[in-house]
């Protein structure tokens, strides 16, 4: 090679990594400004509250426990934190989970919901409510969300065991997963519609999405769920990039995308169950968290994947915060927040969307 | 120098015979091999069954060893593919997929080398000016582009192109297949490549495989290969080979000679 022709060469190369260098750079600082985000969401809803709390007295709470009276104690220590600690891990686990969804099954309407996990899992509630009406405090604090998750956790082995048979595509994990949401939906009709009203109430009442009910130990587990699965997410970030260039090319340079979907199809329906078991259904943030990342990072997953758990994160806390404020001395279940939002925010990200054709 | 070697080759796709005992004269490294013929003569499943591992009966070898008993990563190293279909438009750049396939197949190739590599190959395709805009806002004939460099990313021994200049314009054609030539002649590798142009195949290839309802038609150099008998056989036209003024060969298809096959 000639020494001018090199020479052009290394400055065709060092221009590209600049370039990139530069553009990396500004992900990696919006992924941070996101995790800020996150944190000032989460700093927003442990202020909320009927009790009338400043934000110096829950901050000052927080950092010397010691000086605080009993009731405040309470209210910070054992409502506050595990109610905002629980919307910022499960804002996380449902985002997650939704931006592996998407990506995987190249659907930008895939959330963690479409293996029909949410469905399943109220199934299994309204099946222990019905079954053992009579269980209660901490029968009923173990035992409904282990029906809830062993419901969800059948529910997803049965859709990618059958897809497995044909094929496991996209279109067939999707297609198996509307068709479990209607057998589950049909199936929890039939439940209600033996079951008395008082019955009939629980399971309403189980399946909105409320993050009061969760305590520590829920969010213990929440949150260990998230820190294991997440380094295995981001281990796969070069193989989930790699898929945004089409099934077609992926299996051509030979990965493969039947063995990577599998895999994180798993992790998408561990995630999802463990949140939804613990807090009911909680519908958009695993839709929207991920759309509001890629539209701000693009969709290299090295940034992607943790921006996705923070927009969650975020998402979650601030629907929380206004669950908390919006009808002044009453918190609405979380559920009803997010699907208020959530849709004219889907409909707006919709239309911009419109003009970046991303999904094929 | 890699050595390609198909025998009584057959493949069965959902109880279907695409391809019946095709067996290739042995391809050698720094060749390129015009793999032509009517549609759905089974070019694009030749190529897969090389490329895939799709099930097949017969014998693939490469240098002599069976490829049946290459581990999948070694077999997708030594092999790539390039697709019919080119990327899809999502808002990832050239650059980014590039890089995510070295790293995502597990490319032992430092971060300097690769970045030599892709710079090379986005100047010599003319991507360099898009390496960072959005493969949605590229044409289809870019993303086609973006598709060759993906194949040779790995450095491949064996690549196999299926239909590379269909979105292309005239330009790029020849570009693409000066590219995939100079990468068979400098690195002794095999480049298998689907074509429908035959004035292409013609001008790029040193063999020429032609295929007809998944049988081996006529194999050998173009010239000899690419008769007027033939061309009427395999594709119901009427063509001839003349010399152009520089005297190379040029197919001239003058009518439809027979009804096409039902």
């Amino acid at each position: 090679m000639s020494k001018a022709l090199h020479e052009g060469q290394e400055a065709a190369t060092s221009g590209l990594f600049d370039q990139y260098r530069r553009i990396a750079l500004r992900r990696a600082v919006t992924v941070a400004a996101l995790l800020l985000l996150a944190g000032l969401a989460f700093l927003l809803d442990i202020t909320a509250g009927p009790a009338g709390l400043g934000f110096g007295d829950v901050i000052s709470g927080i950092l010397d426990p010691a000086s605080l009276d009993r009731r405040t104690h309470v209210i910070i220590w054992d409502v506050r934190l595990p109610d905002a600690l629980i919307a910022l891990v499960v804002g996380a686990a449902l985002s997650l989970a939704g931006v592996e969804t998407q990506t995987t099954l190249n659907n930008p309407l895939a959330s963690p919901f479409t293996l029909g996990i949410s469905a399943a899992a109220t199934l299994g509630a309204a099946f222990f409510i019905v079954v053992a009406p009579a269980v209660g405090g901490f029968g009923q604090t173990l035992l409904l969300p282990a029906f809830a998750f062993s419901f969800a956790m059948i529910a997803a082995a049965a859709i990618l065991g059958f897809s497995g048979l044909h094929g496991g595509s996209s279109t067939t994990i999707v297609l198996y997963g509307i068709a479990l949401v209607f057998l589950c939906e049909a199936m929890t009709a039939a439940l209600q519609y033996v079951a008395s009203a008082e019955v009939i109430q629980q399971i309403v009442f189980w399946n909105m999405g409320n993050l009061t009910r969760a305590g520590w130990p829920e969010v213990a587990v929440v949150a260990s769920v998230l820190a294991v699965i997440l380094p295995f997410s981001l281990r796969d970030v070069w193989r989930l990039t790699a898929l945004r260039g089409g099934e077609d090319q992926a299996r051509s340079a030979g990965l493969s995308v039947t063995r990577i979907r599998i895999i994180v199809m798993i992790r998408v329906a561990i995630l999802s169950a463990v949140a939804v078991c613990f807090v009911g259904t909680i519908g958009f943030v695993g839709l929207v968290g991920p759309h509001i990342a890629r539209m701000l990072l693009g969709e290299d997953h090295r940034f992607l994947v943790p921006g996705a758990c923070c927009t969650g994160a975020a998402l979650l806390s601030l629907a929380s915060w206004l669950s908390k404020v919006i009808v002044p001395g009453a918190i609405v279940p979380v559920y009803i927040i997010t699907a208020i939002i959530g849709v004219p925010v889907f409909l707006v990200l919709i239309s911009w969307r419109r003009k970046e054709t991303s999904w094929q | 120098m890699a050595v390609m070697q198909v025998s009584d080759l057959g493949v069965r796709l959902s109880g279907r015979e695409i391809l019946k005992g095709v067996t290739l004269p042995t391809l050698q490294g720094g060749q390129v091999v015009g793999l032509v013929g009517p549609n759905a003569s089974g070019k694009s499943t030749l190529l897969r069954t090389l490329a895939l591992g799709r099930a097949f009966s017969g014998e693939i070898a490469l240098d002599g060893a069976p490829v049946l008993s290459l581990s999948r990563r070694d077999r997708a190293q030594r092999l790539s593919l390039m697709p019919q279909t080119p990327p899809i438009g999502s808002t990832l750049t050239p650059f980014e997929l590039l890089r995510s396939y070295a790293r995502a197949t597990r490319l032992s190739v430092s971060d300097r080398d690769l970045g030599q590599r892709m710079a090379g190959l986005l100047g010599q395709l003319g991507l360099l000016p898009d390496a960072h805009r959005r493969l949605n806002e590229l044409s289809g004939g870019k993303r086609q582009l973006v598709g060759l460099c993906l194949a040779m990313i790995g450095e491949p021994e064996y690549l196999l192109l299926d239909e590379p200049t269909s979105a292309l314009d005239l330009r790029w054609q020849l570009t693409a297949l000066s590219v995939a030539r100079d990468f068979a002649r400098d690195r002794g590798a095999v480049c298998i490549a689907a074509l429908h142009d035959i004035n292409l195949a013609l001008r790029f290839c040193d063999v020429l495989v032609v295929l007809d309802q998944g049988r081996l038609a006529a194999a050998g150099a173009p010239e000899e290969v690419m008769t007027a008998e033939l061309l009427a056989r395999v594709y119901g036209v009427s063509a001839r080979l003349e010399r152009c003024s520089q005297g190379a060969p040029v197919l001239i298809a003058d009518a439809v000679a027979q009804p096409a096959p039902v």
